[in-house]
């Protein structure tokens, strides 16, 4: 036999009767029955996290079929896996990423200490060097008491020594000639790096600093050339003024 | 007392074809449906719930007719609605077909047994929306889609609340022919209104004292949150009237009264419905106290839950299921459901739907 409220009206009263909770378990059991009916015909239609919540509290009091029940489960099983997967797949992807971003911090950190060990090994060949120098330096005045020095300051900070030395001065002069004893204008006179041209009469002069070091050389080379003479290299000994005459050879044509 | 009394409203039923001369305010209406029919093959009738689709169709529409003119066949839903179609056409069938006969071959049938028109009418259509699938919904909109294409003596009436008649566009492209002929139940008017209870108390021989005022208050207390006034809430409003008027005139010879002492006595009511369900399910718990030895509270309210959607509206149900499901989420004695089915009928809150 089936039976109804005779008016809508008179429903609509008994279910504003109702108490808020009744109502929110009336539908959430409507819910799914009505999901079921859907799961039945394609069992891809599980519940979701949103509708699986909203059972959740009045799972106890509905009283649901062992069926019901089960889609329930399924439904949850299903959620619980997926969530499994995504936290994997998130977790990877935060590695990558945190590989990606900490790869350049990496490389950089790996340069700037590299970096650090050179010019640490680089400043320590120099403390060495200066040390070499000075010491160098310290028997060239004992050697050449012309020479003067300053005294080396103590180690500054951060390692790198830092060195005052007295240069030593150095005053050249010369002519340079061809084969006839005549002055050959315009040559080119090469001494430690620098260079200096012959005026008109062949004449020129030097004015130069050495470091210390290049006076520990007993020989240093002076070199000559001029166009259409055969370039000509002479040891020069280490005096505090040199005056130089140089012949060079014309060349053969 | 209250279960005693028998007062002459219609109270929550519809008005039928026998309430002819107690059915005021809706003549307008009745005869346009009437014209209307005579125009197209169907109709869709729709309002809002308790404008009184239905007696304006069952007793208005019906005393319209001779009996000699139409043959109506009333379908509700129940559990599917193709299938309430086939039962109903078999049930008025005067030759029985084979089962397998569809519903087409029925209604020719239907037509040579009577040869009258057949008027399918549809009431409380909107259950299709409510609680039929997809399929349900497009194969009934098939089979009016049938029945014009060949023509047969059959013309439709669809009556539904108004809420679900935007459900109706999606199978315009099925049957275009419904929304093209639709007639709306508007709220009754003031004056009609006022009409309708006059006319009522004067056909139940009620003696009316200080009319014009009695009216208007009448009127105030039935008003509902939308200053409307829904016509079931009347019809129980008058029962309660007519009932505090037999307590009041106890032994004394008189024709019932409803005088302005009267509506005082009926009290503020907030809601003339919530106050008479209340009243009645106060009633039913001392009952079932006293006669069954149950004292547990709540119980006439939980059965009666169960025949109510989650959107508020009724819903008709399987005796049946409705025992099974008590019994095993509250532990009710199925007896006691029955006792409170019986009891719920004779307080003309509850229906058995008719098999």
């Amino acid at each position: 036999m089936k039976v109804e409220i005779v008016h809508d009206s008179l429903a609509l009263i008994i279910y504003e009767k109702t108490s808020a909770e009744v109502k929110a378990r009336m539908k959430a059991l409507s819910m799914l029955q009505n999901r079921y009916f859907y799961y039945k015909m394609n069992e891809n239609m599980v519940l979701g996290q949103a509708e699986l919540s909203f059972i959740h509290p009045f799972l106890e009091e509905l009283n649901l079929r062992a069926e019901e029940h089960a889609f329930i489960n399924k439904s949850q099983a299903i959620l619980d896996s997926q969530e499994r997967q995504n936290r994997m797949r998130k977790n990877a992807i935060i590695l990558m990423g945190a590989t990606l971003i900490m790869t350049p911090f990496a490389i950089w950190g790996w340069y700037n200490a590299s970096l650090a060990k050179t010019e640490a090994a680089m400043a320590h060949k120099k403390t060495e060097e200066v040390k070499k120098e000075n010491e160098v330096f310290r028997k060239a005045i004992t050697k050449n008491g012309k020479l003067k020095i300053k005294r080396l300051p103590p180690e500054s900070e951060g390692g790198t020594a830092q060195l005052e030395i007295g240069y030593a001065s150095l005053f050249i002069e010369g002519q340079v000639k061809d084969e006839n004893g005549q002055g050959l204008s315009n040559a080119q006179v090469f001494f430690m790096g620098a260079e200096v041209r012959s005026d008109p009469k062949g004449f020129f002069k030097f004015n130069l600093v050495l470091h210390p070091i290049d006076l520990t050389k007993k020989n240093i080379i002076l070199e000559v050339k001029r166009k259409g003479y055969i370039p000509k290299e002479q040891a020069i000994k280490i005096q505090p003024k040199l005056k130089l005459n140089i012949a060079l050879e014309k060349v053969e044509e | 007392m209250v279960k005693q009394i028998k007062s002459p409203f219609k109270f929550l039923d519809a008005y039928d074809q026998s309430d002819r001369d107690i059915f005021f305010g809706r003549e307008q209406e009745t005869q346009e449906l009437y014209d209307r029919l005579f125009e197209t093959n169907v109709v869709l009738l729709y309002g809002a719930s308790g404008t009184g689709k239905t007696s304006l169709i069952n007793c208005g529409l019906g005393n319209e007719f001779r009996a000699s003119d139409w043959l109506p066949i009333f379908i509700r839903r129940r559990d599917h609605i193709m299938q309430s179609i086939k039962q109903e056409l078999d049930r008025h069938a005067v030759r029985k077909l084979p089962e397998e006969s569809n519903s087409i071959h029925l209604l020719h049938s239907l037509y040579l047994d009577y040869y009258k028109p057949i008027y399918l009418i549809f009431d409380q259509f909107e259950e299709i929306f409510i609680l039929g699938s997809r399929k349900e919904q497009e194969d009934f909109f098939e089979l009016l889609y049938q029945i014009e294409e060949r023509d047969l003596n059959v013309k439709i009436i669809i009556s539904m609340r108004e809420e679900y008649i935007a459900q109706l566009s999606e199978f315009e492209n099925i049957y275009p022919s419904l929304w093209d002929n639709r007639l709306r139940i508007e709220r009754m008017s003031l004056k009609n209104l006022q009409g309708v209870i006059l006319n009522t108390l004067k056909a139940f021989k009620i003696e009316v004292q200080d009319k014009e005022e009695l009216l208007q208050k009448m009127i105030e207390k039935v008003k509902g949150k939308d200053k409307q006034v829904d016509l079931a809430t009347l019809q129980v409003y008058l029962d309660r009237l007519y009932r505090l008027d037999v307590e009041r005139r106890g032994a004394e010879d008189r024709p019932i009264r409803f005088d302005m002492e009267l509506l005082k006595k009926s009290g503020n009511l907030e809601n003339v419905m919530a106050f008479f369900l209340e009243e009645q399910l106060r009633q039913l718990e001392k009952e079932l106290q006293n006669e069954m030895g149950v004292s547990e509270k709540g119980i006439p309210m939980d059965i009666l839950f169960t025949m109510v959607t989650d959107n508020g509206t009724k819903q008709a149900v399987e005796l049946d299921n409705v025992k099974k499901e008590l019994k095993r989420a509250k532990n009710i004695d199925p007896k006691v459901v029955d006792f409170c089915i019986s009891r719920f009928k004779e307080m003309r809150i509850l229906r058995e739907l008719n098999e």
